[in-house]
Order: structure tokens, then sequence, then C-alpha cells
């Protein structure tokens, strides 16, 4: 209750220091000249790139995504923001400035979420190809808004005129204050980690439960809010719009801002966009000074480039780093929390027999049969291992249980829920899809045809949409379309028979946890916001009550924390808490991998070669902890390991692995003794050799228990 | 007869678009990014090549302009050389006046350069307006050259130091370096718009308005005969690269890079050399699609007009499949005849747009490409 009556109180307080500084500055509007117009646009444009750099960052500096196109959503927002301005000229004022802002910023924000959900779901450089393409598109269109009849008042590449000057330092500041402080409470908060953990490593975020693509879209659909408003603050400040305004080379202007004050520092895009921004209008004195004759504009533009270059050479993390500046040094995190002490998860309510079942599923790479028909049933409470030579395909099973690869064939159950396998649409929904599909193949056919049937028709560009409903009227539009719609129907049955595999968020959420063979920790973050990324998946408060940092969420994350710090204990890295991960010893960071997974409150946790690269001593904690682990956390594990030492001490059961093919099952000592173990291992002569009786096998293999270690391991 | 007319316009621009593709494309191969540099590489190609076949009477280089950003890169390359090491002040002195005398002497550098250059190309226009095959020839040796070059030189200086630190970085440098082309050129020849051609054929008509005329059955098809240059050459030179990358030594080199840097490494072969030899044979080819595109069809362009073009080319070779050669041709052909018919149809005012469309749309449907392999991430 304090902290929001404190925080209403800051939002006040800001409010009312911009207006009055608003009203100090305003005065040379009554022809009073206090104030130096020059100074107060470059002011202005300053709060606007502020913006436009503090919401870019969200994008490139937060989640490692890299959108080189933001000035497109500033483009729509102020074309938006103006045209709802031109529309209703009872909204000249204050109040209709903070309306268009709104309503420019959601439709850039529709904008960001059609851009984002196709290429978001893809990794590299694509999004920066796909942002750039979409700035172009937006350029494009405005540039022919003159020729449609409703658009016409934008004037095309001519122009959009006559917009009322209503932007003023308030407003300006404001959007700024606001965007900043979204971005800090952001990134202060458990979503924030989650935006976080995506950059570092895509993988292992999705393995701890972040819906990667939702978080990749929410915050470029921020972003694009952000940009629109601010776009629309722009508008109404120039007064006049151009399409050619917002090319490519405003957007690497804001890219240039950010990457120059640090991809991640709040603290940096803000410092770095009011310097950009006040520079090259300084700089543009100059072509009408003393040194007009010997100054170019281009010099400046080469500038940029090169502090881009040296930059990316000298200093590639920028001026900031990842760091802020901040006045008051009190960290959230150290304010003990009371009331939250359940490190140990509830118990759990559905008790099946089975907490896994995978039936003969199967994975085939191209040729490559990788999984073979594999059969593993795991119950509550089992400490279970997988072992089997190199390349017998035991890390692929365990992405196949996280979700990472689909199966081919076969399904697999987890605690009563089907993960992947054979899970035929609904009729209902089908039906759906087909109707749906039909008719956006159609509408392409259409699309396609009409732009065929109208290309020997001289139509005047002002009347090209009119061509839309003349082709109406001609059968070549219609063969299109028919032809789209039968390609979509024919090829309905190609597409899904079954509803897609559960993807690896999903796994984590429903109690999937697991390590991987090449630790896959998130590099920068420190240990303790490793573990919290795990707190992600079972979060209860959204995206926007971090941004506003409401009660609810401060208690989750408080617990969170909490929780985090007994798991850190409990592996005894309490005190390298505030390090960098990547800067812990090998053991170290193996453990800490094991307590992140353990923080999405599994009920199923898959060890992927958590003894690799430890020395013996260390394996023995190890197989302390792991059943340490199982006990006080009431968790079934299947863990991978070539230690045949560790295995056969604390597995119970034991599945062997040979060639995508499950050649064994049994307890330790039935795998110890049994012949085709002893072949996949060491050869097919000494499974040859061993025909005659049990005897000898055993006798083998007590001799070379010892010595399967450097063999496999 | 009209459509197959514009179809073959369409392959024309298309070709050149694929000539693009490849450099983009097996750059992508080999370093995993993209060279957002070439489409400037590219136009560097058309300013090469109108200076061979105009001299410098068509346009005037300012010569005090390239002298201040040629003292810029120096400031810059002094500053990047000592690389943070200000303690040791007999470095930074011997530094200081080694680049002191360079500083010094580019100005006279820029001046001498220009004269010669002017003296070269002023002769070479001469010799091309005798005979416009050796002209065109001519430029085209020189475009290629020049854009090899740079190429080369973009590789060793921006890229190769930055190698290993991650793909943004490399992103990042390399729009430092287009933006850097881009406003450099503008600077030195100016943001005019300009239009040239290699002059006329031996019987007095000039290339880009002549056509060959067929006759088939009643109607006629006009092909514009610089068009069909365009396009032979075009495939010509990607025909040539494919041999390279197939059949050769350096090829073999080239995609064992392309497969795994480490091990190709392992296995004796100078992945450096490789990887200059990549941007060489990309930026080459750029070069003869800058003059090309331009030099026999009036087309008009500008300093702007290269990171446009090396965009849809980009996206040609997304469209093909990214690291993949046929793709690229592929994907630069269709991107040609697309942006064609579009162009002559009443949305014509949209052409620009087709290719982000395109783009969308395929990264919608196959992320791959046309003749890509979609590979996942291992684990």
């Amino acid at each position: 209750m304090q902290r929001t009556l404190k925080q209403i109180g800051v939002v006040i307080a800001v409010a009312l220091g911009l207006y009055a500084l608003d009203a100090v500055l305003n005065l040379h509007r009554n022809n009073i000249p206090v104030f130096n117009p020059f100074v107060l646009r470059i002011l202005l444009l300053s709060g606007i790139y502020v913006t436009m750099a503090v919401s870019l960052n969200i994008v490139n500096g937060f989640t490692g995504q890299f959108s080189i196109g933001h000035a497109g959503f500033m483009a729509v927002g102020a074309y938006v923001g103006a045209a709802v301005t031109h529309l209703f000229p009872a909204l000249h004022n204050g109040l209709g400035l903070m309306l268009s802002c709104i309503v420019g910023g959601t439709v850039a924000a529709i904008f960001g979420y059609l851009v984002g959900v196709p290429s978001l779901r893809l990794r590299g450089d694509y999004l920066a190809i796909v942002t750039l393409g979409f700035g172009e598109i937006i350029r494009v269109l405005l540039e022919n808004t003159d020729k449609i009849s409703f658009t016409q008042y934008m004037g095309g590449s001519i122009g959009f005129t006559g917009i009322p000057k209503l932007t003023n330092f308030f407003w300006v500041f404001g959007l700024a204050a606001i965007a900043i402080a979204l971005s800090r409470n952001l990134k202060r908060s458990l979503h924030g980690l989650a935006f976080l953990s995506i950059r570092e490593d895509e993988i292992a975020a999705g393995a701890m439960g972040v819906n990667t693509t939702r978080v990749k879209v929410t915050a470029f659909v921020l972003a694009a809010f952000l940009a629109g408003a601010a776009g629309s603050l722009y508008a109404h400040n120039e007064a006049f719009l151009e399409p050619k305004s917002f090319n490519f080379v405003l957007s690497i202007n804001i890219v240039v801002m950010i990457v120059l004050g640090g991809l991640g520092s709040i603290t940096g895009a803000v410092l770095t966009a009011v310097f950009f921004t006040a520079v090259p209008e300084y700089l543009r004195m100059a072509n009408s000074g003393p040194i007009a004759q010997y100054y170019k504009d281009e010099y400046r533009l080469v500038t940029f480039a090169l502090l881009l270059a040296v930059t990316m050479l000298l200093r590639p993390q920028g001026i900031f780093g990842r760091g802020e500046l901040t006045l008051f040094r009190k960290r959230a995190e150290d304010i003990p929390d009371p009331n939250a002490a359940d490190a140990k998860p509830t118990a759990r309510s559905s008790v099946t027999a089975r907490v896994l079942n995978c039936a003969q599923v199967t994975k085939k790479f191209g040729g490559l049969t990788a999984v073979d028909g594999l059969n593993i049933e795991l119950r509550p409470g089992e400490l279970v291992g997988l072992i089997g030579p190199n390349g017998a395909g035991k890390t692929t099973a365990f992405n196949l249980l996280t979700g990472v690869y689909e199966p081919t064939t076969g399904e697999i159950l987890f605690d009563g829920a089907q993960l992947s396998g054979d899970r035929p649409t609904p009729p209902n929904r089908r039906i759906a899809l087909l109707a749906c599909d039909a008719l956006l193949a159609g509408l392409g056919g259409y699309l396609i045809g009409t732009v065929i049937y109208s290309m020997p028709l001289s139509v005047p560009p002002s009347e090209v949409f009119s061509v839309f409903g003349m082709a109406l009227k001609s059968g070549i539009v219609w063969t299109f379309v028919a032809i789209a719609i039968i390609i979509s129907l024919i090829s309905a049955p190609r597409r899904r028979r079954n509803l897609p595999g559960t993807r690896t968020f999903a796994c984590s959420n429903l109690g999937i946890s697991r390590t991987f063979q090449n630790i896959r920790l998130f590099p920068e973050l420190t240990v303790l916001e490793n573990v919290l990324v795990g707190a992600y998946g079972r979060r209860k408060t959204n995206v926007f009550s971090a941004m506003l940092q409401t009660p609810a969420m401060f208690r989750e994350e408080q617990s969170a924390r909490a929780r985090a710090r007994a798991l850190l204990k409990e592996f005894s890295l309490d005190k390298q808490e505030r390090e960098e991960a990547r800067n812990l010893p090998y053991g170290d960071q193996r453990r800490l991998e094991i307590a992140r997974a353990l923080m999405t409150r599994p009920k199923l946790l898959l060890l992927d070669e958590p003894a690799a690269g430890m020395n013996p001593q260390e394996k023995v904690q190890l197989m302390a902890l792991i059943r340490k682990v199982r006990d006080d956390f009431d968790l079934t594990i299947l863990l991978i390991e070539h230690d045949m030492k560790l295995v056969m001490g604390i597995c119970e059961r034991i599945y062997v692995l040979d060639y995508g093919r499950i050649i064994a099952e049994g307890t330790p000592s039935e795998i110890r003794s049994n012949p085709r173990v002893i072949a996949a291992y060491l050869g097919e002569e000494m499974g040859d050799a061993d025909g005659d009786g049990v005897a000898d096998g055993q006798q083998k293999v007590s001799a070379s228990s010892t010595a399967m270690n450097p063999s496999v391991g | 007869m009209d459509y197959i007319q514009q179809l073959i316009n369409g392959i024309q621009l298309g070709s050149v678009y694929a000539l693009i593709a490849v450099g983009y494309t097996m750059v992508y191969g080999v370093l995993q990014f993209i060279n957002f540099a070439h489409g400037d590489v590219y136009m560097v190609g058309a300013f090469a090549g109108l200076f061979t076949v105009t001299g410098f009477s068509a346009t005037s280089v300012d010569s005090q302009a390239a002298t201040v950003i040629l003292c810029m890169i120096l400031i810059v390359a002094f500053l990047v050389s000592m690389r943070g090491n200000w303690r040791n002040l007999k470095a930074i002195g011997l530094r200081l006046v080694g680049f002191g005398v360079a500083f010094a002497l580019s100005g006279v550098f820029v001046g001498l350069l220009l004269r010669l250059a002017e003296k070269f190309f002023g002769s070479a226009a001469a010799l091309g307006h005798h005979s416009v095959i050796v002209g065109g020839l001519l430029a085209l040796v020189v475009s290629i050259v020049i854009c090899a070059g740079i190429g080369v030189v973009i590789e060793r200086a921006a890229y190769k130091p930055i190698r290993g630190t991650g793909r943004l970085t490399a992103l990042i440098t390399a729009i430092g370096i287009s933006l850097l082309i881009e406003n450099g050129s503008q600077a030195i020849v100016g943001a005019r718009t300009q239009a040239y051609t290699i002059g006329s054929l031996p019987g007095g008509e000039s290339l880009v308005s002549s056509s060959l005329i067929l006759h088939i059955g009643n109607g006629s098809l006009q092909i514009n005969k610089g068009a069909l240059i365009v396009l032979c050459a075009a495939l010509l030179l990607v025909t040539g690269l494919i041999y390279i990358v197939r059949y050769t030594k350096m090829g073999k080199a080239m995609r064992a890079v392309s497969f795994d840097r480490e091990a190709a490494a392992l296995m004796g072969i100078n992945t450096d050399t490789v990887i200059a030899f990549t941007f060489l044979l990309g930026s080459a080819l750029a070069g003869a699609g800058g003059f090309l595109n331009y030099g026999l069809t009036q087309f008009p362009f500008s300093p702007q007009t290269g990171v446009m073009f090396g965009l849809k080319a980009f996206v040609a070779a997304v469209l093909g499949g990214i690291g993949n050669l046929g793709g690229a041709v592929l994907g630069g052909i269709i991107m040609g005849i697309a942006e064609t018919f579009v162009g002559i149809s009443p949305f014509g005012t949209y052409k620009e747009a087709i290719a982000f469309v395109i783009l969308i749309v395929i990264l919608l449907f196959r992320p791959a490409g046309l003749l890509g392999k979609f590979t996942v991430e291992k684990v």
C-alpha cells in the first residue's frame, strides 16, 4: 500500500514538474522571446528521439533481436495520429494530442504484431531484413496515399500539410518519462529477466518455461506502440509530414544511438539520443556559417558511419555496456521478505502410476534414425539412468521428451498429459481451419488474378482500386480464385493431421525440466538471475503489472527471490549470487544448471551428463546431491551419464540405448551382467565369446567395470 | 507479345539481381552474416563504369571532399590501431608521426590519383568511343577490378578484426561500412541522379534504343539489344562463378569453410585467404552487375541506389534459399519478373514494395527459401 502511494506520488510530482517547466518554456508562443525557439525545437526533438531509442532498446537491447525498421512504426504513428486531429477539428487541444498518441500507438502496435509474428519465429538476422522491408513498404504505401480517395488529405509523396502544432514540452517529456519508467521497471522484473534470457540463450530460455516467441512479440509490440506514440508527437511538432523523412537513414540513426549508448542500457539510450539529436542540428548551422564552403552535410553521416565501425572495433558493448547510471542505489531485492520461505515444493497432487510413458517413439533425421521405437516408463520418485555408447541417441531422446524435437512416430505421455504423438485435431476445429485456409487462398488468388487482369488495362493511378470491383466480372480472376481454393483443399490433408507437439516452454510448464550436455547457462546474467528465470513459467502476474510494479507483482517477485536464494544455499552457491554465470568454475556451473532447473518446480528432472568434466571427488559430492535433490523435492530423475561408477551407484533402474534402440533394461546388477550391453560397449567379439554362460559375463564386467570409464567417458 | 517482351525485361533485371544475390549468399554461407555493404559495392561498380565510359566529362569529382573523407578514415585507423594502448608514449609518437605523414601525403595523393584517374579514364573513354565492344569490355573489367579490390579491403579492414565477436557486432559494422561508402561517395560525386550509355553501335544506332525484331506468325517480338547483352553477360558470369565454386580447388576450400570453418582450418586450409577470396568473387560480380545494369540500359542511378537494390538482391537470395548459389539465381530471376510485372500493372507505384512483400510471404511459408534446407539448431 505504502509502495503504491509512493509510486502515485512520484508520478504526480513528475507531471507537475513537467507542467511547470512547460509553462515556463511555452512563453515564446505569446511572442515573448523568453526562450530560444531553436533550442526549444532541439529540446522537443530530443525528447521524441529519447522515446524512440528507449523503445527500440526493449527489442534490440533486452531481447537481443535486431530491428532496423523502427522509423516505419514512427511513420505509422505519425500519419495515424495526424489523421485523427485532421479529421476531428474539435480535438485541437492537449486531450486530442493524447488521444492521437494513443490511437497512433495502437495502430503501430497492431502493425508491430503483424510484422513480429511471422519474423520472430525465426532466429538470426531475418528480423533485421523483415523490419527494414516493413519500413520500406510503409514508405511506399504512404507515398501512394494521394491516389486513394479517403486518404487523399495525406498528400502522398508531396506531404501531409496543415497538421495542428499541438506538441509541447509536457507531452514530449511525459511520454519519454513513461517510456523510461516502463522499461526500467521491466528490466528489473521477472518478465524483464525472461526478455534478457532470450538474448543470452534462446534454447535454454525455452527449456526454463519462457515462451520465447510470445515474449519477443510482446517486446516488439510494446516498442512499436511507444514508437507510434512518439511519431504522433513528432507529427504535431513539425506540422508537416512527408514519407521520405521516415526512411532507412532515420531507422539507422536510432540504431546508432542505442548501439553507441550500449545495447540494453536505458541510460545510454537516453544520453546518446539527446546527443545525436542536438549535435546534427547545431552542425546544420555550419551550412550557413563561415566554414560553409568547406562543409558538407555528408561529413556528418560519414562520421556516424565511422563512429559505428570504431565502436564495434574498440568497445563493442557501447559506452555504458549494459549498466545503468542511477541516483538512488537501493536494490529492491535486498528487502527481506518475512513470509517467503516455501523453498520446498508442495506435494504432488496427481500421483499416477507412471510419470512418463514413451511408447514406440521414433525420430528420423532424413535417412538417419536417431531414436528407434523407444519405450521408457518412469514411476514416481524413481532415479533412472539412460546409458549407451556415444551417438546412441541419448540426447535426442532428451530432446524429444522436452519438446525440442517432435517425434516422427510414437507418443509420449507425461503425468496424464499427451505431449506428442497421434493427437488428431477435433473435427470442428479442422473444418474451421480448412474454411480459413480456403478463404485466405481465395483472397490470394483474387489478388493475383486482379493484378494480372488489370495489366493490359490503362487505369489511372487514382482509380487503381476500382479494378478490384471490375475484376469481379472477369473470368480470369475467378479462374485464379478457383485454382487457389482447389490447391488449398487438395493440400489440406498434408497439413495439420495432428496437433503440433508440445513446445519446449510448455513441457517445462507441465513439469519437465532439464540440464544440457554442454552447459547452457545465461552467461551474462548473475547466478541469482539465472535461477530466477526458472520462476518465470510459474508466474501469475502479467507483463503490465511488471511495468507498473504492482503490489501483487512485487510480492510474487519477493517470494521467487527467496526461493531462489534458498535453492542456491542448498547448492552452496549463495556466496556467488552476484557473480556472472560465465565466471563460475565448471563444477559450479553444472550445479547452477541443476538449481535453475529445480526452480521451475519440476516433477521430472532430466540430467544430461551432469558429471562431465568433474573430478572424482566432485563426482562423489554430485552423487549425494542428486540423491538429496530427489528426496527433498519429491522428483523423478532420468539421467544420462557415461561415468559407470556414478550410474551404477545411484540409479535404481537403467536403460541401455544403442543405435537408437533400447537393448537392455534393469537394475544395475542386471545391466552389468547383460551380454548385449557388454557387446555394445566393448565390441561384438566379446558378446559372442559370452555365449556360454552368465558367470563368464559377470567375470568379464567386474574386471572391466573400471575399464569402461576410459573407453567411454 | 507485349508480355513476352516484359518477361524478357524481367529476366534481364532478375539476372542482375542474381549477380548481386550470389555475393550475399556466398558471404552468408561462409561467415553467416549479411554483408550490408554489398549493395554499395554494386553502386561503386556503376560509377566505375560511368567514369570509364565518359571520362570525367559528365560528372565532376569533389577532390576536397575526397581528401576530407580520406583524412577522417586515417584518423579512425590511427585510433583503432592504438587499441586503447595509451601508456606507451613511444608507440604513440611513432604512430602519430606515421599517420601525420600519411595525413599530409593524402591530400597530395588524392590530387595525384585523381589526375591519373582522369587521364586513364579520359583515354579509356576516348578508346571506347572508337569501338563499343572495346569500350564496354574495358568498362566491365575496370568495374570488376575496382569492386573486387574494395571488397577485399572492406573484409580485411573492417570484418576481419571483429570476426568471432558475435553476429550483432558484424551486422552493425556492416551497416557502418555501408553508410560510409554511400555517404562518402555522395560527398565526392554529389547526390545527383546520373545516367549514361556506352555510346552507339557500328551502324550508328544507339544500343539502348535498338531492338532485335523477331517475327513470329502474325505478331513480332521486339527485344532490346542492351537488355539482351546484360542478360547474356550476367548468365555467363554466374556460370563462371558456379564453375569456380564447384570445380576448382579454391571452390572446394570455400565449400569446406562454409561447412565448418574450424575443421577446414585444421585440414590445412588458410581460412583467411578463402574468406578474402569469397569477398573478392562476390564484389567482382557486384561490380560487373553495377556496370551492366546501368551502362547498357541507361537506367538512372545515384549513390543512394545501391542500398535498396542490394536489399532487394538479398531478398532474392533469401527467396532462393540463403547459402545456395542456384537458389540465388532462381530467386533473382523470380524477383526481377515479379517486379517488372507489377511495374506494368496499374499497381506500378507499389513496385518498390513487392520485394519485401515476397520476403514476408516466403518467411511465413518456407523460411528456408525455395531451394534451401531448414536446419534445427543442435542442442
